[in-house]
């Protein structure tokens, strides 16, 4: 399944978790990405961007956007569809030039210390 | 509770062996210092703990596929639970473990008791392993459980905004106790001390109802349960589920702040331990001393304060996470759903600390155990190679990786964008190198006897 198909058929309460409510002790929780019934904290001077379906808050445009086509995929207007889609292509750019710097940086972590390794 | 080691190892005769095996040794009392150090120096042995921690979440960063992340978590195989006759056989020898201890603790010899042995090392190091190694099954052998039961309760409601707090301070309690006063090698006191454990726990029980007294406000009961949380086998509904390691932590959210609380505890409490056994905490103590301040309130200092700086550490990244992250999720939240991620760290930490301990003095609790009421002329002691010290490191290490997998599965969980879910586990992960190469310094020290 390429992850594209797995985004879109994301839905919230579906990773297979039982949710066994047991008060003190660790509780399972049945959730998508970003579908959490917690606690927000919002600043009062925040720009957030509401979830027309539940209402939880995002700190921008490009995050409503994923987290609608995460966790609202199956009622998404034909406009919500596309903004999810862009979306998700710009952060699949923004995520390799990432996973670009982080190769780099594992790689670098390794000489580094095998030099020490041979100095030491 | 490496202080406890120092002490059993002498209560055992193994400083006695020592001496003979090796004079240059026998100052250093400890079982630690029976084998070889490490060949590479402690910084650079820290040095690479922390890289191999910050390089598993860089290489963590390559895995966006939410549904394989899921799937790895998910995976589950159901196997059958158990039947009642083995939950019956599991609860008698839970009650007879505990009226054997206490037996043997009040009438067996003062020195080599095998009862002490037996607490300390058989269930303290040895049980609680198989917690987090295979799966809880302390609800099934908790005696006290078993004797609750069988009394009359009142089932009072308990008070909700007491949280775990009540847990949390009895469990640091309990590591105080056991630091500074002599139950890890005197029968006597440890026998007073579980008694006093029995009485407040039926007292408690009977009050507020088994269930909810061992679900809420018993410290040992929860030590258990979360370290159950790592371990493959889980309850799933009625029956039971092989899991992988720790594939249910990134599910997992504590119950409120004092749950939080009660985690970095946990945490804290194994961490205490080692430090109050190194080189630099005898300085202090002896320092301490001089100042005629009562050693007693010393640890007492060093215990709550270390708590607190932890707590603060772990309240700080979560504020700082949702910066990271840029989230309007609360930080409360956040922390909440990260910190079962600490619980492979401290199954880690535990393992490295006690493994080597339970397998030097496995032999002589067989030993005592066949003979409980005489001091027999010899306790056996099982050497420990030289490499034995790279097997408590790996253990260290292998939690911290657990914990960087559960802490990416957790940010997939709770966060829509990838990136996002990336950059929210940026204080997380400062903290763990820091942790890991914390934990690797403390593993590297020679032990000394706790003053």
């Amino acid at each position: 399944m390429s992850e594209r198909d797995a985004a879109a058929e994301e839905a919230p309460g579906r990773n297979g978790q039982e949710a066994a409510a047991s008060p003190a002790g660790p509780t399972h929780v049945g959730t998508g990405p970003g579908t959490l019934d917690g606690e927000f904290d919002l600043p009062a001077d925040a720009r957030a961007v509401e979830c027309g379906y539940c209402g939880r808050p995002f700190a921008d445009e490009e995050l409503l956007a994923l987290h609608l086509g995460h966790a609202h995929h199956d009622r998404l207007t034909a406009e919500e569809q596309a903004a999810f889609e862009a979306a998700y292509e710009d952060e699949t750019t923004e995520m390799r030039r990432f996973q670009l710097k982080a190769a780099g940086a594992v790689i670098l972590l390794y000489f580094l210390l095998l030099m020490i390794y041979a100095l030491v | 509770m490496s202080r406890l080691r120092v002490r059993l190892a002498g209560a055992v005769g193994l400083l006695a062996l020592l001496a003979v095996a090796d004079p240059a040794l026998a100052h250093g009392g400890a079982i630690a210092s029976n084998r070889q150090p490490v060949t590479a120096p402690t910084w650079l042995v820290l040095l690479t703990g922390g890289a191999a921690v910050g390089a598993s979440f860089l290489l963590a960063t390559f895995v966006t596929d939410r549904a394989m992340v899921r799937a790895v978590d998910g995976w589950r195989r159901l196997v059958a639970a158990p039947g009642r006759l083995a939950r019956g056989v599991a609860k008698a020898v839970g009650v007879l473990g505990l009226v054997a201890v206490l037996a043997v603790a009040a009438v067996g010899p003062t020195e080599n008791n095998a009862a002490v042995l037996f607490v300390w090392v058989g269930w303290w190091a040895g049980y609680t392993m198989t917690t987090y190694l295979v799966g809880n099954s302390w609800p099934a052998l908790n005696p006290w459980r078993t004797i609750a039961g069988l009394l009359p309760s009142m089932d009072e409601s308990y008070p909700d905004r007491l949280g775990s707090w009540p847990a949390t301070l009895a469990l640091l309690a309990l590591i105080w106790v056991e630091t500074v006063s002599p139950i890890t090698d005197d029968p006597r006191p440890m026998a007073a001390v579980v008694l006093a454990y029995t009485l407040v726990t039926l007292t408690g029980a009977a009050v507020y109802g088994a269930d909810q007294w061992f679900r809420r406000a018993d410290p040992m009961a929860r030590v258990f349960r979360y370290y159950g949380a790592v371990a493959p086998v889980q309850r799933s509904g009625d029956g039971l589920s092989v899991r992988l390691p720790g594939g249910a932590l990134s599910g997992l959210e504590v119950e409120d702040g004092s749950e939080v609380a009660f985690v970095v505890a946990l945490l804290w409490a194994t961490t205490f331990d080692g430090f109050v056994s190194t080189a630099a905490w005898a300085g202090v103590a002896e320092g301490v001393r001089a100042a005629g301040v009562p050693l007693a309130g010393a640890y007492l200092a060093v215990l709550a304060g270390g708590f607190g700086l932890f707590l603060g550490g772990y309240r700080l990244s979560s504020r700082l996470a949702r910066r990271t992250g840029d989230t309007y999720l609360s930080a409360g939240v956040v922390a909440r759903r990260f910190a079962p991620s600490l619980l492979a760290i401290a199954a880690g930490y535990h393992l490295a600390h006690y493994l080597g301990f339970l397998l030097s003095l496995a032999p002589a609790i067989v030993v005592l155990a066949a003979t409980p009421l005489s001091v027999p002329a010899q306790v056996p002691v099982l050497p420990l190679p030289g490499w034995f010290d790279l097997v408590g490191m790996a253990a260290i290490l292998l939690g911290h990786v657990l914990a960087v997998w559960v802490a990416h599965a957790t940010a997939y969980d709770l966060f829509p964008g990838r990136l996002q879910a990336v950059r929210s586990q940026y204080p997380f992960i400062a903290v763990m190198v820091f942790y890991t190469m914390t934990s690797l310094w403390l593993l590297a020290q020679p032990e000394v006897p706790t003053p």
